[in-house]
């Protein structure tokens, strides 16, 4: 363990130059440096092993992207003296830590602690494996230095961007299925609920004469939105996906309209799964309506990082139908690029839009409408429109094909793909398609 | 028009304050080069030579007097060392010599040289008089010989001390234009040789040596028999010499200095080891979704076909407008025109050349090409007018 010169040391050197030429002796350097260098040396011997100062961190465990958290050091010094440490913690520099390096004293036999924040910029699984400690001596002249372990982990899951909107349709569905708003439009179910006293909103076609014959007063029937339902969300986490838009990637606005969907569908009382893939199918999350549903979804998706491959939609069909026969509305979130949905999707789609309602739903990148809808100044702008307006009016035919195989499209700008999603899923059910 | 109002006066703005900076730029240019000139010019060494300098030919040179010595028969040399024996008299008319040379230069005159020393203040000339009063107060134009003890001054008269001082005479070998208390000429014996002093050089410049018999008081020393060697002494070239600044440090500061070093060093350690080590995490993907259409666009530009692209923006405004006014996706162009103009009023001449015009051969017809197009757009569908 090599000593550590500190920067008292450095100071008291530079203090010692007003000593060396005060003194008229011969050889004053190397009688001041030589003092010196004794009194670093008896110091660093006299500093103790940094693994003899015990280390705690206190992690978030887990944080939402874009959120903040706070991280905590507990130092514990067991010796009779108290000891001046310096702390390093291994923390990536994507969580943006405010400071990852402390300097604490610790009271003889007492505790020290150290706090900083961070505000990751990147979801995943941080592992975080060991700290260095840097110890000095009773003098502060010199230090020693060490690894020590102090493992922990933090999970960094998306955003959850669209909970309010999530939140909004859910109270809507809700009112709607208890009949507190008319019942005419598109809102009342097919599945029978219950009897009621007719009111001045409620439809004539929905009196039930029997009942209102027995009960002597006008009594109709009410509907309610089918449950038990399946929505099952394909992800798809390939190259397409990789792509900025809105400055984060393709994935991060389609994991939000995974989470909203799971959070609307199995509050409505339908189950929702997962299944996330790429060249091959990386996450599965069965279908289920309990309340650790979105949990368990958000869990499954937070270490996922869009692979630089094509992905392989039949793979992932094939296995999506040999693990859930039932029919369920498949929500495959993907890019609509024209190459990608024609030489892969399309020719896979036919596996599963025969048994199932098949949603495709694709984000679209403001830029590109923005290009094509700009007024040009110069030539570079002219022919970036018109790659634009190419370009979307590839997408239009892509969304036209899809249309054209029974698939239901959701292509929408940034922060209305989920809300978009969840509508047309309500719509499906307030219609009974599913 | 608007456009140009409003972009006019921004315009002139710009360009006067690109023209504000270059001004302020030229002053500041002008004013270097006044400068640098002046300090050329200031500093430049004066062209009839330095005042006391045997080669200066002004009114304060020593010209004449080399001339005059050379006339006289004698051997004159310049230099900045001290001569050896070979020299009879050394002149030193500005003491401006180091302690070593005037150490090697006592040497030089105990061994039986004269020094002739025209500088108060040289370490070899006398202690001024406390009293100047006999002289004039040091000013007096035309000095007599007063109580001369001096041989080769007695048949010398009046001479021209302005400017000089009066020795302390007392215990002087000889003295001479004095009162016998203090004189300007005084001389001392060294061992076996010489020190002539006189109370300034005044005396010895190109305007005061043909004044009175200051020639011949010169002459006298400097030239008493012909053959005689004489040198004068001149300060070293500024620069010469083994010495360096480091010389001119004393050993503590030094030794300070060492340790300042040494104190970097315990620094530069210190910051050199690192507390805990770099951080290192897979970067993601940084790739825009727009970047391929990005790239798309600059094929098209460097493909150099603006007609292919404008077919795509024709074809992309034929659609919108189908779209909006209810047409069959291919009704042609005319049709589109037409029925445009008969619903919004728009010129049916304008939107129809915008949908099938004359081909586009220029990227500034495609451009211009495009701007009609948006304009067309926000008309018939936004309803309003650029």
């Amino acid at each position: 363990m090599l000593p550590v010169p500190t920067r008292r040391l450095a100071l008291v050197a530079a203090l010692a130059a007003a000593v060396v030429l005060a003194l008229d002796v011969d050889r004053r350097l190397l009688l001041v440096d030589g003092v010196l260098l004794v009194l670093a040396a008896v110091d660093w011997a006299l500093a103790p092993r940094p693994d003899r100062v015990a280390v705690e961190r206190d992690l978030p465990g887990v944080l939402a992207l874009g959120g903040r958290g706070e991280v905590v050091w507990h130092l514990d010094n067991p010796l009779g003296r108290p000891l001046r440490v310096a702390l390093a913690d291994d923390l990536a520099p994507s969580l943006r830590p405010r400071t990852r390096r402390i300097r604490v004293r610790i009271p003889r036999r007492g505790r020290a602690e150290g706090r900083t924040t961070i505000h990751p910029a990147r979801r995943g699984r941080f592992e975080l494996g060991r700290v260095t400690l840097r110890v000095e001596g009773p003098l502060g002249l010199a230090a020693r230095q060490r690894r020590v372990p102090c493992p922990g982990l933090l999970r960094v899951f998306p955003p959850f961007r669209s909970r309010d909107e999530a939140e909004l349709r859910i109270n809507k569905a809700r009112i709607l299925e208890v009949g507190l708003r008319s019942a005419q439009g598109r809102g009342g179910g097919t599945e029978f609920d219950q009897l009621r006293e007719y009111s001045v909103d409620d439809e004539f076609r929905r009196i039930d004469w029997s009942a209102t014959a027995r009960a002597g007063r006008a009594i109709v029937r009410t509907y309610r939105a089918e449950r038990n339902q399946t929505v099952l969300l394909l992800l798809d986490n390939g190259r397409v996906m990789a792509g900025r838009v809105d400055d984060v990637p393709r994935v991060e606005h389609a994991m939000d309209a995974v989470m909203m969907m799971t959070a609307v569908a199995t509050r409505l009382g339908d189950r929702c799964g997962l299944v996330a893939f790429d060249r091959r199918v990386q996450r599965v999350v069965g279908p289920a309506q309990s309340r650790t549903q979105l949990a368990r979804v958000t869990e499954a998706m937070y270490e996922l990082e869009p692979q630089l491959a094509e992905s392989d939609y039949a793979g992932a069909f094939a296995e999506t139908l040999a693990r859930f026969r039932r029919r369920a509305m498949l929500v495959i979130l993907t890019d609509l690029v024209e190459q990608a949905v024609g030489e892969s999707l399309l020719p896979a789609l036919p596996l599963i839009v025969r048994n199932h309602l098949v949603v495709v739903a694709g984000v679209a990148d403001p830029d590109v409408v923005g290009w094509a809808a700009s007024s040009p100044r110069d030539a570079s702008g002219a022919y970036r429109k018109t790659a634009a307006v190419r370009a979307l009016e590839e997408r239009r035919r892509t969304v036209a094909r899809l249309r054209g195989l029974g698939a239901h499209v959701v292509d929408a700008p940034p922060g209305q793909l989920a809300p978009r999603l969840a509508d047309t899923y309500l719509a499906v059910k307030a219609t009974g398609r599913l | 028009m608007s456009a140009v109002a409003v972009g006019a006066p921004a315009s002139a703005g710009g360009s006067g304050g690109r023209g504000g900076r270059r001004g302020a730029l030229l002053f500041w240019v002008v004013l270097g080069v006044v400068l640098v000139l002046v300090a050329v010019l200031a500093g430049r060494p004066p062209a009839d030579g330095d005042p006391l300098s045997p080669a200066a030919t002004g009114p304060l040179g020593a010209k004449a007097l080399v001339l005059l010595l050379e006339d006289l028969g004698a051997d004159v040399r310049t230099t900045t060392e001290v001569p050896g024996g070979d020299v009879d008299v050394v002149l030193l008319l500005s003491d401006q010599t180091t302690e070593s040379q005037s150490e090697e230069l006592e040497r030089w005159v105990r061994d039986g040289g004269t020094l002739v020393v025209a500088d108060p203040g040289s370490a070899f000339a006398p202690v001024p008089a406390g009293t100047t009063e006999l002289l004039g107060g040091l000013v007096q134009a035309s000095t007599p010989p007063g109580p001369c003890t001096i041989d080769a001054l007695a048949d010398a008269g009046r001479i021209d001390t302005l400017g000089g001082l009066a020795y302390d005479a007392d215990g002087a070998a000889g003295q001479c234009y004095g009162d016998g208390d203090a004189a300007f000429v005084v001389t001392a014996a060294v061992d076996d040789g010489t020190v002539v002093s006189f109370g300034g050089a005044g005396m010895f410049t190109n305007e005061a040596l043909g004044t009175l018999d200051n020639a011949v008081v010169a002459a006298a020393f400097l030239a008493p028999r012909e053959g005689t060697t004489v040198a004068f002494l001149e300060p070293p070239v500024p620069g010469s010499g083994d010495e360096g600044l480091a010389d001119l440090i004393g050993p503590g500061v030094k030794a300070a200095l060492a340790q300042l070093v040494v104190a970097f060093v315990v620094y530069a350690l210190w910051r050199a080891r690192r507390l805990g080590p770099p951080i290192e995490e897979p970067q993601p993907v940084q790739i825009a979704g727009s970047e391929l259409v990005a790239a798309v666009g600059e094929l098209l530009q460097q493909s150099r076909s603006p007609d292919d692209a404008a077919a795509v923006l024709r074809d992309d405004l034929r659609r919108t407008l189908c779209r909006y006014l209810g047409l069959a996706a291919a009704t042609p162009p005319e049709v589109v025109a037409q029925v445009a103009a008969d619903r919004t009023g728009a010129d049916p001449e304008a939107v129809h050349a915008a949908l099938a015009g004359p081909p586009v051969t220029t990227d500034h017809d495609l451009v211009t090409l495009a701007q009609t197009h948006e304009s067309i757009r926000k008309e018939l569908l936004h309803g309003s007018r650029t």
